[in-house]
């Protein structure tokens, strides 16, 4: 290919242009992130003792089981727990509307077999702690609580 | 005027065709396997509800998510646009279609609250190379025809902005840690209670985690150790612009990197897990040309 000035056009346009918006994110704050031009934020945040939300679903002898994140939003952990912080954020009747679309959503999935009982639960954790002591979380809210399937 | 000429020389370094074929072949397939592989997650918006949307970067041109239907349709449209793309077939068509497209649904995908910072570097990479002659070897298109073996600065500069943008995302990864939580970073305990957090979080949404990172925050002094390779690697990502001996150390560092954070956050980082993301950093068609001549001979070995 004869390499002339006007072969090297995509090369300034495109190629240094990819370049340039990619950096441009270091001149904006690191908590202003896009997509694909990010300030890569993930793994730097200070962290305390986070609020986390998280639903949890009780079986006949009210024992709490974790829900997959799938039945929450996608396969995605972190996209289950974005729409579930959002809900508990916007409210408790954001977070009953969730609650109850989840369970109605596995209701149908077990053909209503049997009875959904879930909560959406906000609790604080120590997460060094929770690993090396066993610890508990420091403070634990149910925000809503719904009932799907069965005698419904 | 001697500095834009030292920067064309090294924007414009001549390489042979086959080096940005291969790197699109090679970046191309990813995204091939990585669209199909991921077609349930890419299309997982379609079911989510008007209130989780928070459109980034392209899709911040929409008022409202899309219809189930045509996100369905587009990610479809994306993965069968990849074909041609790594075919190079009609290339100087199809590759900015499927550019844009690809840049369309990883943007999509990352409107719901969560960015995906597993697809920017991919997605930028296939812009480059969608603007670059990169289907004039092993492309469709040229099929029967001698590849060329001539050096040109129009196959170079493509390489040289995926390596410059790879320095550049690790640079920034690096500055928002400096940023966002100024030098303790390098202390390790952030890290360590980044790396719990993360656990913790996937054993409370009831998703699979990392049993050696649960195990490794029960210890401090990694997590120095951990911290501050992780600023060093990081913000030290120019290096591996300075030859091809240093960009495999970094290449190398960075790859590792990427499998402790797997190994610690069980976070795949699936482009630079497959050290395709670095491909653009090494003169690819050499590494090409050993592995074929190596087949080559181990087929007519066992042919005699």
């Amino acid at each position: 290919m004869q390499d002339s000035g006007h072969s090297r056009w995509p090369g300034y346009v495109v190629g240094l242009g990819v370049v340039i918006a990619a950096a441009l994110p270091a001149f904006r704050p690191a908590q202003h992130d896009s997509f694909p031009l990010s300030t890569y934020p993930m793994f730097a945040r200070k962290i305390d003792k986070p609020h986390l939300s998280f639903i949890e679903r009780l079986d006949d002898r009210d024992r709490a089981h974790r829900l997959d994140p799938e039945l929450v939003a996608s396969d995605e952990v972190m996209q289950s727990y974005r729409t579930i912080k959002r809900a508990v954020r916007e409210g408790p009747e954001a977070a009953e509307a969730l609650c109850k679309s989840i369970a109605r959503r596995l209701a149908k999935h077990e053909k209503g077999k049997r009875e959904v009982r879930l909560r959406v639960v906000r609790a604080r954790f120590d997460p060094v702690a929770y690993f090396v002591e066993d610890a508990e979380p420091e403070e634990r809210e149910v925000i809503a609580s719904c009932k799907a399937g069965r005698n419904r | 005027m001697k500095a834009l000429a030292a920067f064309e020389r090294y924007w414009f370094a001549p390489a042979p065709a086959r080096r940005l074929a291969l790197l699109r072949i090679l970046t191309g397939g990813f995204a091939l396997v990585h669209l199909v592989t991921r077609f349930a997650s890419f299309t997982a918006p379609a079911r989510f509800g008007r209130e989780q949307f928070v459109p980034v970067g392209l899709v911040a041109l929409l008022d409202e998510p899309l219809s189930s239907g045509v996100v369905t349709l587009l990610v479809a449209l994306t993965t069968v646009a990849s074909v041609p793309f790594v075919l190079g077939l009609r290339y100087r068509f199809t590759a900015p279609v499927f550019a844009l497209l690809f840049l369309w649904i990883t943007s999509y995908r990352s409107s719901w609250g969560m960015i995906f910072h597993t697809e920017n570097l991919v997605a930028l990479h296939i812009l480059v190379l969608s603007a670059a002659p990169a289907a004039d070897a092993y492309g469709w298109d040229v099929r029967g025809r001698p590849t060329s073996s001539t050096l040109s600065g129009a196959y170079g500069w493509a390489a040289r902005a995926m390596s410059v943008t790879t320095a550049v995302c690790y640079v920034l990864a690096g500055l928002a840690k400096l940023k966002l939580a100024g030098p303790i970073w390098l202390e390790g305990g952030l890290l360590r209670a980044q790396i719990a957090y993360d656990n913790l979080r996937k054993i409370e949404l009831g998703s699979s985690y990392s049993a050696l990172g649960a195990a490794a925050v029960h210890y401090e002094a990694p997590f120095l150790v951990l911290a501050l390779m992780t600023v060093l690697l990081e913000l030290g990502a120019p290096i591996a612009l300075f030859g091809r001996r240093i960009a495999l150390g970094w290449a190398l560092l960075a790859w590792g990197f990427h499998i402790g954070v797997e190994a610690l956050m069980a976070i795949p980082f699936p482009y630079q897990l497959s050290f395709i993301a670095y491909a653009s950093l090494f003169e690819v068609e050499r590494a090409f040309d050993f592995v074929t001549e190596r087949l080559r001979r181990r087929i007519a070995d066992r042919a005699t």
